[in-house]
């Protein structure tokens, strides 16, 4: 079963000759339960790959589907139903909501998706507990530790049970012991709930928690993008 | 709700100075209003709140009681204009009286006190009979309480005051009402060898059903020499208070526009100031108009915190009324306030809405400080 | 410093923003003291801008213009008393009067024209000569209503017509455009109106005095009345506050001022807390990579006392604005010491609420600014 696939998708900013490919007939596909490693410099369109596929970014051309829906084809509206149903995102600066506290920033998600507020808080609560954030999950994001609001990025990416987790450059302003501990911890997640997802990075000791890797450079994917051919 | 809510619990000192600045501005629309009807009414309230419907003036008067002068036979002839029930004369003039051993300026009212004109409600006391006489009870400042006599000067007459009535006060002076042929009395004291005593107005009792402006209108037409308003145009053509009023109404509605104005203003700077989760919330999902609705709920929130701060302070302004300069905490003026500015709030907050609308889901991703 | 103008230049919407809310908030309270300014000399300018130092009344007229009466014999009596420069003579009627126009309320104010009392504004034509008849100076805003220079007035109710040789400013008397014509005039007139009156002779309301310089005024206001007797003189101001209704009018719109003044600071001394607590970010950032306490106050102050004063300027400027376009039935007058103490006001108000912010943010711990923003 194909959790996701990205068809032949550009995106170009700009027109004229002032025009920048950010993403150049990218085409990828991701098995159920499948974690997938990003991989290319800085500059090299993963971020934007990643936006276009979790539907924060409409490209210029071709289609991503997610499951039995193609995003592409939805309304700004329904998109933004999905990603709240079925799409769980960690930003590259966790951007949690500041004046809510940890156990909040996963618990909005009550009053934006269409789970029921029980199951939401019963989740959360679970969350905290596997995550190690029991004890911290009535402070506010600024009275946290960068690996402490980390966590409940990831957390809020999965409290809603989506299908799909987009996770982009988990370990960017972590150490090694703690990046290696978050990256685990995201692949036992995924792996263990049945889900699908991709992690951006740049940090190639993180691949081994993988079971793909993809490479990107300029936009372009090069090696991996096809799952049948393996690595 | 969910954010809204949390978002206030947790800048409380942001939203606190935000509503005392709101309940400050809807103070001072608050203590304008009520200003302004008790300046008025101390003017024109024995015009405004007559107990004839309809005042007769003479016509090259233009509508100033202290200019209007009728002859008495002008009440006859008014009586006789179909839809008038009963027609009275009302006389005015503004005395010197010693009270108590000072002297002050008394506006005294001869008037019919059963017809048209009398001075009602009498809150306190009662109808005053010969040698008494009623005054609006703004003047118990001044020292006029029942029991007190009033001694005209220089004529040396002596009156009694035996009640009070509400709201119908004249000129900003004193005033007192007494049966009209006493007040002729008084007058022909005043001013020895007049002829006859002229009237001040003719005060008229529509027949029920009858409108008054429109009764007026026929007055005018019907009887030489005379002009006739309903009692709110009378009182609203008194010398100066077009000015006033005009002049009120401008700063309340430059009030208003400015509590409003600074209510959208400040919600604008706000979400400017939370673009960044907003941006964050609509990447994981949060519709614009979820964003929107919370919004709302927060200048709602506000603007009645600041309506109950503006009360609180209005009450408090009260503590420093008098009888002469009575301010009351209007509830209706409150609610209406309140509604309006709220209504108008949420208007201006159209503009946050706005710029929360073009947030960009994307930029979440591209970590925009 | 440079920091803090190039974030305003950076932050142009924002700045923009909140100069148009002072803007508005200074706009505000012009338009209040204006429309209170305009409405006391529009009751009491034609005693305020006369010239006079004091005013002598009867006793028993108790400060009333209407009420008191003095012979008019008395006038050689009082110029006679030590420090007394000049002695004119006032008489007021409250009547109609027409033009070519609609009738309107208009006060006619019977006077002795180069004496004391005149009417010190003249903006047009020429002052009538003593004794002149059948003239009239009118005051200025009659010109909004369509009367000019050579136009003939009547009294309404009387056979009297006066032609305008003169225009005088801010000398309205209880709102009613105010005519002066001489003395003499003013006594016809009056026994035509008020007939009651004529058995009283020939009399005045109140002998405008002017005082010799150097003189107390009120020692030589207390010296009038002994000599004199049955008299009552008081300086002008305080004349001015006791015709009727302007004592009650002064402490509704004193009343009204102060609470405007009041709520106007609060509301900038809010208006900057609220920017500056916004600002926390920004200076921690600013103090991790060096920057002073101080310094950063400087910036914070610089910016808040820019916003002020732009928003001053626009306020101000909308403010005269509304003055041009209003109609004259409402009187505005933008007294320069009330838009003094106003700019004052908003640039100290804008700076404490700033100061009071700045206090709470500098707490913060600069290494916060490295953790980056949640």
């Amino acid at each position: 079963m194909t959790a996701m696939f990205v068809d032949d998708v550009t995106k170009v900013y700009g027109e004229g000759h002032t025009a920048v490919r950010a993403l150049c007939n990218a085409s990828i596909s991701l098995r159920d339960n499948e974690f997938l490693a990003l991989v290319g410099p800085s500059g090299s369109g993963k971020t934007t790959l990643l936006s276009v596929i979790g539907g924060l970014l409409a490209p210029t051309s071709g289609s991503v589907v997610i499951g039995d829906t193609t995003l592409t084809h939805l309304s700004k509206k329904e998109q933004t139903r999905f990603r709240a149903n079925r799409v769980g995102f960690v930003f590259q600066g966790f951007n949690l909501v500041p004046f809510l506290t940890a156990r909040e920033n996963m618990t909005v998600m009550a009053s934006i998706s269409d789970n029921s507020r029980k199951d939401i808080e019963e989740r959360a609560d679970q969350l905290l507990g596997e995550l190690g954030l029991a004890d911290r999950s009535d402070n506010l994001p600024e009275q946290l530790s960068g690996g402490e609001r980390q966590r409940v990025a990831i957390g809020r990416a999965l409290v809603t049970d989506p299908d799909l987790i987009l996770v982009d450059e988990p370990t960017a302003s972590l150490d090694t012991e703690l990046g290696t501990q978050v990256v685990k911890l995201l692949a036992s997640e995924i792996k263990s709930r049945g889900k699908a997802g991709i992690m951006v990075t740049h940090d190639l000791r993180m691949v081994e928690f993988t079971d793909r890797t993809v490479e990107i450079l300029d936009g372009e994917l090069l090696t991996g993008s096809d799952p049948a051919a393996g690595d | 709700m969910f954010i809204a809510v949390r978002d206030l619990w947790r800048s409380k000192l942001r939203f606190g100075l935000l509503a005392g600045a709101v309940g400050l501005l809807i103070f001072l629309l608050l203590f304008l209003n009520t200003l302004s009807s008790t300046l008025l009414g101390s003017f024109i309230g024995a015009i405004e709140n007559n107990s004839s419907e309809v005042l007769v003036f003479e016509d090259t008067a233009r509508r100033n009681l202290q200019a209007s002068r009728l002859d008495p036979s002008v009440v006859g002839d008014v009586a006789t204009v179909p839809g008038v029930a009963a027609a009275a004369p009302i006389g005015e003039l503004t005395f010197t009286v010693d009270l108590a051993g000072s002297l002050t300026d008394l506006s005294l009212w001869g008037v019919d006190l059963e017809g048209p004109g009398r001075p009602e409600p009498i809150v306190e006391g009662r109808s005053p009979g010969p040698g008494e006489v009623v005054v609006d009870k703004s003047s118990v400042d001044e020292g006029f309480e029942i029991g007190e006599t009033i001694t005209l000067v220089p004529s040396g007459t002596e009156l009694t005051i035996v009640g009070y009535v509400e709201d119908l006060r004249y000129a900003v002076v004193p005033t007192a009402y007494i049966g009209f042929d006493e007040w002729v009395v008084i007058f022909e004291i005043e001013f020895p060898g007049t002829p006859t005593v002229p009237l001040s107005l003719v005060g008229v009792e529509p027949d029920p059903g009858e409108n008054p402006a429109d009764l007026g209108d026929r007055i005018t037409s019907a009887v030489a020499g005379v002009e006739g308003l309903d009692r709110a145009a009378a009182a609203a053509a008194a010398p100066g208070v077009a000015s006033i009023s005009q002049s009120f109404a401008l700063i309340v509605g430059i009030t208003f526009a400015v509590v409003v104005l600074v209510v959208g203003f400040f919600f604008l700077i706000l979400t400017i100031q939370k673009l960044r989760s907003f941006t964050t919330l609509r990447a994981i999902g949060a519709g614009t108009g979820y964003l929107a609705s919370s919004l709302i709920v927060q200048i709602v929130v506000l603007v009645l915190l600041g309506s109950m701060l503006a009360t609180a302070g209005l009450w408090v302004a009260t503590l420093g009324s008098s009888a002469s300069f009575p301010l009351t905490v209007d509830a209706t003026l409150v609610v209406a306030v309140t509604v309006a500015v709220l209504v108008f709030s949420i208007l201006a907050g159209l503009l946050s809405i706005r710029r929360i609308a073009r947030v960009e889901p994307a930029e979440a991703a591209r970590g925009i400080n | 410093m440079r920091i803090a103008i190039a974030e305003m230049r950076r932050r142009r919407g924002r700045w923009l923003s909140i100069v148009g809310a002072v803007a508005f908030i200074v706009f505000l309270v012009l338009v209040l003291a204006a429309l209170a300014d305009g409405l006391f000399i529009g009751t009491t300018g034609a005693l305020a801008t006369g010239d006079s130092d004091a005013l002598v009344y009867s006793t028993d007229g108790r400060r009333s213009l209407v009420r008191s009466e003095l012979p008019i014999s008395d006038l050689p009596e009082i110029a006679a008393v030590t420090g007394v420069a000049d002695v004119g003579a006032l008489g007021v009627l409250l009547t109609t009067a027409t033009a070519a126009t609609a009738p309107f309320d208009a006060a006619v104010i019977g006077h002795i024209p180069g004496r004391a009392g005149e009417p010190t504004k003249l903006v047009d034509g020429r002052r009538p000569e003593v004794g002149e008849p059948g003239v009239v100076l009118a005051d200025a805003s009659l010109e909004d209503e369509g009367i000019s220079l050579g136009d003939t007035l009547t009294i309404v109710g009387t056979s009297q017509s006066l032609s305008v040789v003169g225009f005088v400013e801010d000398s309205r008397y209880l709102l009613a455009h105010s005519l002066w014509v001489p003395l003499e005039t003013w006594e016809a007139l009056r026994i035509e109106v008020r007939p009651e009156t004529a058995r009283l002779g020939a009399f005045v309301q109140a002998f405008p005095i002017l005082v010799e310089e150097g003189a107390d005024v009120e020692r030589v206001a207390g010296e009038i009345d002994r000599v004199m007797g049955a008299t009552e003189t008081v300086t002008t101001d305080e004349a001015a506050l006791s015709l009727p209704g302007v004592e009650q009018q002064e402490s509704t719109f004193t009343a009204i001022i102060a609470a405007s003044f009041v709520v106007v600071g609060l509301v900038i001394a809010l208006f900057f807390a609220l920017v500056t607590l916004e600002k926390r970010g920004q200076l921690a950032i600013l103090k991790a990579i060096g920057s002073s306490n101080v310094l950063l106050l400087q910036g914070v102050l610089l910016q808040a006392l820019i916003a002020t004063v732009a928003g001053y300027a626009v306020g101000f400027l909308l403010a005269r604005l509304l003055g041009f376009i209003l109609p004259s039935t409402v009187p505005v007058a933008f007294l320069p010491a009330t838009a003094a103490s106003l700019f004052l006001a908003t640039v100290a108000m804008g700076g404490v609420g700033a100061a009071f912010s700045f206090r709470r943010v500098i707490r913060i711990d600069p290494a916060s600014a490295l953790g980056g923003e949640a």
